[in-house]
């Protein structure tokens, strides 16, 4: 499902034009045309907003909650797999999910643009021109970049589902946090506590589509992906190893 | 209240392996016999010291229950729904923290050594539970994969040994949501089966089974016991845990109320029947005392008593003796009722129970008191 929405896009513009979209459309889309590298950039953007979420809810959410609601926990422990172990294996699945999300995502709709739009030197966004094999380098990193970012977003999600037995709360909770993080990101009066929501960094990886590759913008997304992971994974820990299993 | 106190007290009170020799003449089906104590192994298997659990809402869902089970044996862990028994058990697995108290599996402090012994352990809480679109066999995979004490070049030999074990190797490729009941108890009772145990902890094994599958998880586990696994079994049904348990511990809401081996459980229940009536040749009744019933002693009396309703369980009475017995039922007559035919011949017998010397019933009666004849009920049949 993932992998079909970069396709649609690309139909998309493929037929309304190389003029189509103009700059109102998000960032890098009206640039697809030009060279169908961007298409992947594109993509990311796009469903960085609500899919990519949604589906890193739906898995971390599912991770502990899950198990729990299955019955299947108690006996995970009984095994015994041992309450750290089992949630730092939890929580490596749900950040390879991310990561194989993110690189489908790229993959579709490399493949796609390099059918539907002519390919070649990538034009970054600083103005410079870098060659095909450094723009996929590029792509590589902004993949990996996004990948951390849902990676953060999954530690919160495998905190919220060390709290209940119920995976679909634990899905729309987790879902609830990063819409309002994005709400509260897009309001102007909360403009002191934006660099702090988990979702301000999320699109910052325009930085790396710049000629020296880098930023402050990318630092601070990264670190604050860092704390995030810390933070929720500490709540994690600490909520699952000091909890009574009656599920 | 009750003789709890003296059960639940320190192991040496226990007595393991003191019996009674079972009268001559008498037959009785074969009993498992609790078994020497390996050498190297811990004598006790598990071990508990005032283990308590108070859940937040403020229910003491358990109460100081100092358990003792014997290693080799099979202890059957009795009482009714509620009393504790599942609370308990998730206790000793380390899945729920105690709120006071201390137990040991296997000599290991828990829950610190969870990590340590619990490979050494197989269990079955409440119910299997398993992933429904996988098979039998690909779910004992994966709680294979779980264990890491498990060497993985075996696994597939040891899951098709466990199966066959529990009869469900033709059924391993089904998925799992198309077993019945029976099948999915055996499937979780096999994945306690997977490496060699030295303890099995089973919640409730014949839950839902039909007679069938009841005979053969019972038959299931005498064979594990037999290799030297001790089993703790928990359930609510006396007659199941008789024909398998070495060793009982009976729950009654939240507190440990006997411990003990079987013989003694119902050594506590017994109690004679004095039967005084004018005719007290009449009350022997020819022949022998009928196998497994106490004899009759008879005295001379005239007042007229209470019927007694001379049915009953005995055995019911001896495990729920101090659980909450018949308060209605003042002269509980485990051992040897009066004959029905008898009966009939005695002119109003009275009927009073007495229990060994130093043991009180749960509900204190002793001698039936005589009714005045005044009294408009029957009196005798």
């Amino acid at each position: 499902m993932l992998a079909g929405i970069p396709v649609l896009i690309g139909v998309a513009l493929k037929l309304s034009g190389p003029g189509g979209g103009g700059g109102g459309g998000p960032a890098f889309l009206d640039q697809v045309a030009g060279n169908g590298v961007f298409l992947a950039f594109a993509s990311l953007t796009v469903l960085l907003t609500l899919v990519l979420p949604l589906t890193m809810a739906v898995v971390s959410g599912d991770s502990m909650a899950g198990e729990a609601s299955h019955g299947t926990l108690r006996y995970l422990l009984a095994v015994p797999a041992g309450r750290t172990r089992l949630l730092a294996v939890k929580y490596a699945a749900v950040v390879i999910f991310g990561l194989a999300a993110c690189a489908t995502v790229a993959a579709a709709a490399l493949i796609v643009g390099v059918i539907l739009f002519p390919v070649g030197p990538v034009t970054l966004l600083s103005g410079s021109t870098v060659s095909l094999g450094a723009g996929l380098l590029r792509l590589l990193l902004v993949v990996l970049y996004v990948a951390a970012a849902m990676a953060a977003l999954g530690a919160i999600g495998l905190a919220v589902s060390t709290f209940t037995e119920h995976p679909i709360g634990a899905i729309a909770a987790i879902l609830v946090l990063a819409v309002a993080s994005e709400v509260s990101d897009a309001v102007p009066q909360f403009s002191a506590i934006h660099p702090y929501l988990p979702s301000h960094w999320w699109l910052s990886f325009g930085a790396i589509l710049r000629s020296p590759a880098g930023g402050p913008e990318l630092t601070h997304g990264l670190l604050s992906f860092a704390v995030y992971v810390i933070i929720f994974a500490a709540i994690a820990w600490a909520r699952f190893t000091s909890a009574d299993v009656t599920s | 209240m009750s003789v709890a106190g003296q059960g639940a007290g320190p192991r040496d009170e226990i007595g393991f392996g003191r019996e009674d020799p079972p009268p001559a003449g008498e037959r009785q089906p074969a009993r498992p016999r609790p078994p020497a104590v390996a050498p190297g192994w811990p004598a006790v298997a598990i071990s508990s010291t005032g283990l308590s659990k108070r859940f937040r809402g403020g229910q003491l869902a358990v109460d100081g229950v100092s358990l003792a089970v014997p290693a080799g044996s099979v202890y059957g862990f009795l009482g009714p729904n509620g009393s504790g028994k599942t609370t308990t058990i998730r206790m000793l697995l380390g899945l729920i923290y105690p709120t006071s108290g201390e137990h040991e599996l296997l000599g290991t402090p828990m829950p610190a050594g969870a990590t340590a012994v619990l490979s050494r352990v197989g269990s079955l809480v409440e119910g299997p539970a398993f992933h429904p679109q996988l098979s039998g066999r690909a779910n004992l995979a994966r709680c294979d994969a779980t264990d890491r004490t498990a060497d993985p070049a075996t696994a597939a030999d040891r899951i098709s040994a466990a199966l066959e074990r529990v009869g469900l190797l033709a059924a391993a490729r089904k998925h799992y949501r198309a077993y019945s009941l029976g099948m999915k108890q055996r499937l979780a009772i096999a994945a306690g089966l997977l490496q060699p145990r030295d303890l099995m902890i089973l919640d409730e094994p014949t839950n839902g089974l039909d007679p069938q599958g009841t005979r053969e998880v019972r038959s299931l586990i005498r064979e594990i016991a037999a290799g030297g696994t001790t089993v703790f079994v928990s359930s609510h049904l006396l007659a199941e845990v008789e024909q398998i348990s070495t060793h009982v511990g009976v729950m009654r809401t939240g507190q440990l109320v006997f411990q003990g081996t079987l013989a003694e459980m119902r050594d506590r229940g017994a109690a004679r029947i004095l039967v005084r009536t004018a005719e007290p040749e009449q009350g022997q009744g020819p022949g022998r005392p009928r196998p497994g019933r106490r004899p009759v002693r008879t005295a001379r009396g005239q007042r007229p008593a209470r019927r007694a309703a001379a049915g009953g369980d005995q055995r019911r009475a001896g495990a729920r003796g101090r659980a909450g017995g018949r308060p209605g039922n003042p002269a509980a007559q485990p051992g040897g009722p009066v004959r029905r035919a008898d009966r009939g011949r005695l002119r109003c017998p009275r009927l009073s129970a007495r229990r060994p010397a130093g043991q009180r019933s749960s509900h204190g009666r002793r001698a039936v008191p005589a009714r005045g004849s005044g009294s408009s009920a029957p009196s005798c049949a």
